[in-house]
């Protein structure tokens, strides 16, 4: 090849990606899930929930490592055959569909109780996703630096408007500890795991690597990040509003920013910034969830660009987002989906495929140390 | 290639005249009216018949030409009364040109007999805990009488009358007397305690407005009134004293102990034949600066029998309150639940069911109080 052609990412942008994704819809409500399920414990179960990802996240290196500059797309059909590999890649682009749909209708919902009330539906949704096909056909390494780019740009001033909230916190709010612990691991581990969504589009972000082996340390410290900062919105939301109260909300960060008050300050109310800041989240998902889901079809259907599929799937995921009647079945329906779906295509497909190129001995023995 | 260009112009034109013209939310802050203080009343009217706007709600906006320029107070007052909370704004719509804004309210009152009803309470709690436009953030008080007559004060050196009363909240600094919540925690803890909670109150006079006493709440309802003293101690127990001043008599003279710490733990000291016996430890330093002319009050001997004598007035002024909880309110709003739960979550499992019951038969509640004068002002 005469030119670089861009198509590669490096191990500080993939960290960017994974985190900038995971970190989506999620944020607000997790605290809520979490403390429904854990009480006290909540944040301990986000921790655990870290380390059972981090080893999601070494299993989907190793399984990468054996193919360089090769994505999940690609070395399926090695593995398993070309029909039955398309077959799994179609149900992964399924998935990511749905999971951009409900991710652009819960933010649709948010937006339009708090900033926006009278601007139609349809307008915010295609205002979004017309940003994101922009930066979806600009490939791979165009997605890589909008992450880099936007990471400190949401992550520092999220930081500080959670600063001033800290006079509200109650730390005797996080006692009792250690209660059940074995029970909860089994009832709210799996809950706490899933998340964790979106780490699984590693297995494609890896393969534009250049050197598939030096994925370890990014990845594990982009998940280590994104559990920290799940936990510490956990504790804060849980030392503010005690473990009877933070379960009866639906998003509980945004009532922690609404409690704060800052008397004589020139904005006195801050939940227009993080609403901001947050669409920032959900547009940085949404974008790389894209780019996956166009990059896949387009290895589903042999083309070599991913670029023609990107304005057709508007269409697609804008209709997808409008079928739920109102918050209460959107939140329904991804009770349905996300249990079952997340843990399939994050622990048991790259734990499946791993299995298989090992027995198979496909690919390139990776390097064993991490 | 000229064709191309043109088409390209009118593609961006469309775009610009179909993006760039909507702006459905655009509100103008001349048109908004800020809302200062609201003020909640059960409306007036025969009972038990179905009412159709069972709520009375004033609200008080500030008058931005008197603000100004004016000399007197620079709000009005308005009224409505409409069938739940959320009615009332709009109900306003039809009367006034501007919007109510919300963003900036700082205090919320409560009236007597709307608290004592606990349909409307549990249905106004809800309004609060879902609205978006409510920030939470504002102070609760409930008024012994109608919340509007607050709104008749016209105060005597403050020209706004929600900035006069965050004004005596935020005093809470410096005396335990007086009770400071916002909307925020009195929800929190109307919720994690099942319709329990307490509430500060505030009385209307001539030309002020006092911040005393608190209103106890029992399953969304109105039980009754703690009073100044009791307001006090209720801190002490709850360990939300910042400081104050405790007045006692010693040997004849009256003395004042200054304090500007006060720290309240809770202690299980033992289980005994399905009794609990616990201890409040209060613990608190401060100074006293005035005695007799003429007596030396540098004394360490001296301090320490004053000492002595503050420590029974907090633990027998504290006991008391304890009692009344026990016995008259049968409900725990002094911290022991929470206590249990959070540091004896083994023993807390077992009773939780009845819990009300052993509050009140079978908890035996001590107070320790140790008090420490430090500094006695500037004369031996």
């Amino acid at each position: 090849m005469m030119m670089r052609n861009n198509d590669t990412i490096s191990p500080y942008q993939l960290a960017m990606i994974i985190i900038m994704t995971v970190i989506s819809v999620g944020v607000f409500s997790i605290a809520s899930d979490v403390a429904e399920a854990a009480g006290t414990d909540a944040w301990i179960m986000i921790l655990m929930a870290g380390i059972v990802n981090i080893v999601a996240a070494v299993i989907i290196v190793r399984l990468n490592a054996r193919f360089p500059n090769k994505t999940f797309a690609e070395y399926t059909q090695e593995l398993i055959g070309t029909i039955p590999a398309k077959l799994v890649l179609l149900l992964f682009i399924g998935y990511l569909t749905s999971v951009m749909a409900y991710e652009l209708r819960a933010f649709t919902e948010v937006i339009k109780m708090f900033l926006l009330f009278r601007t139609p539906t349809e307008i915010i949704i295609l205002s979004l996703l017309l940003v994101c096909t922009y930066i979806v056909r600009g490939g791979v390494e165009c997605i890589g630096r909008i992450n880099e780019l936007i990471f400190p740009l949401l992550f520092i001033p999220f930081f500080l408007i959670l600063l001033p909230g800290f006079n509200l916190l109650h730390f005797d709010n996080l006692l009792p500890l250690f209660q059940d612990i074995p029970k909860k691991l089994l009832m709210a581990l799996p809950l706490t795991a899933y998340n964790f969504g979106g780490i699984e589009i590693a297995l494609f972000y890896i393969g534009f690597m250049r050197e598939p082996k030096k994925a370890y340390k990014p990845l594990i410290l982009a998940i280590s990040f994104i559990t920290l900062f799940f936990a510490m919105i956990t504790v804060l939301c849980i030392g503010a509003f005690g473990v009877n109260y933070v379960p009866e909300l639906i998003w509980p960060l945004v009532n922690y920013v609404r409690a704060i008050n800052l008397p004589g300050l020139f904005i006195e109310r801050l939940d227009g910034i993080i609403l901001s800041l947050w669409i920032m989240t959900v547009f940085t998902t949404l974008v790389t969830l894209y780019f996956v889901v166009s990059y896949s079809l387009s290895k589903v259907f042999n083309t070599r660009e991913q670029k023609q599929y990107v304005l057709p799937l508007v269409v697609v995921i804008y209709y997808l987002s409008l079928q739920p009647d109102s918050l209460a079945q959107l939140l329904k329906w991804g009770d349905l989906l996300f249990p079952y779906a997340t843990p399939f295509f994050l622990y048991i497909a790259p734990l499946l495929f791993l299995v298989i190129a090992i027995l198979r001995k496909k690919g390139v023995k990776g390097d064993e140390k991490i | 290639m000229k064709k191309s260009k043109s088409v390209k112009l009118l593609m961006g034109l469309v775009v610009c005249c179909t993006l760039l013209t909507g702006c459905w939310d655009k509100i103008e802050i001349e048109d908004r009216l800020f809302v200062l203080a609201i003020g909640l009343d059960k409306a007036e009217g025969t009972e038990g018949q179905d009412m159709q706007n069972k709520l009375s709600i004033s609200f008080v906006s500030p008058v931005l030409a008197e603000i100004k320029e004016g000399s007197g107070p620079a709000y009005k007052t308005y009224k409505t009364t409409a069938s739940t909370f959320t009615m009332a704004p709009s109900n306003l719509w039809d009367r006034f040109a501007k919007m109510q804004f919300f963003g900036h309210t700082r205090v919320m009152l409560f009236g007597e007999a709307l608290m004592k009803d606990e349909k409307l309470m549990k249905e106004i709690n809800d309004a609060f805990q879902r609205s978006h436009d409510i920030h939470q953030s504002m102070l609760v008080f409930v008024v012994p009488g109608k919340a509007e007559d607050v709104f008749k004060v016209e105060p005597m050196y403050d020209r706004l009358l929600a900035t006069y009363i965050t004004g005596i909240a935020d005093n809470s600094t410096y005396t335990a007397k007086i009770m400071k919540q916002t909307l925020s925690e009195f929800l929190i803890k109307i919720n994690s305690q099942k319709g329990s909670v307490i509430i500060p109150g505030l009385i209307p006079m001539k030309e002020e407005v006092r911040i005393t006493g608190a209103g106890v709440i029992k399953d969304y309802r109105l039980a009754g009134y703690l009073d100044d003293t009791e307001g006090r101690v209720q801190n002490w127990l709850m360990n939300q004293a910042q400081g104050g001043s405790i007045p006692v008599k010693y040997e004849g003279t009256d003395i004042v102990f200054r304090y500007f710490t006060f720290r309240r733990k809770i202690k299980l000291d033992r289980v005994e034949a399905g009794k609990l016996y616990m201890t409040y430890d209060f613990e608190t330093e401060g100074a006293i600066e005035e005695y007799l002319e003429g007596k030396e009050l540098l004394d360490d001997a001296l301090l320490k029998k004053m000492e002595k004598v503050i420590e029974k007035a907090i633990e027998e002024s504290s006991l008391a309150l304890i009692h009344k909880y026990q016995k008259d309110f049968k409900v725990d709003l002094i911290g022991v639940q929470d206590y249990l739960s959070k540091y004896h979550p083994e023993l807390y499992k077992e009773i939780k069911k009845d819990y009300q019951q052993y509050f009140t038969e079978k908890m035996v509640l001590e107070t320790k109080a140790t008090v420490q004068v430090r500094r006695v002002g500037l004369a031996k």
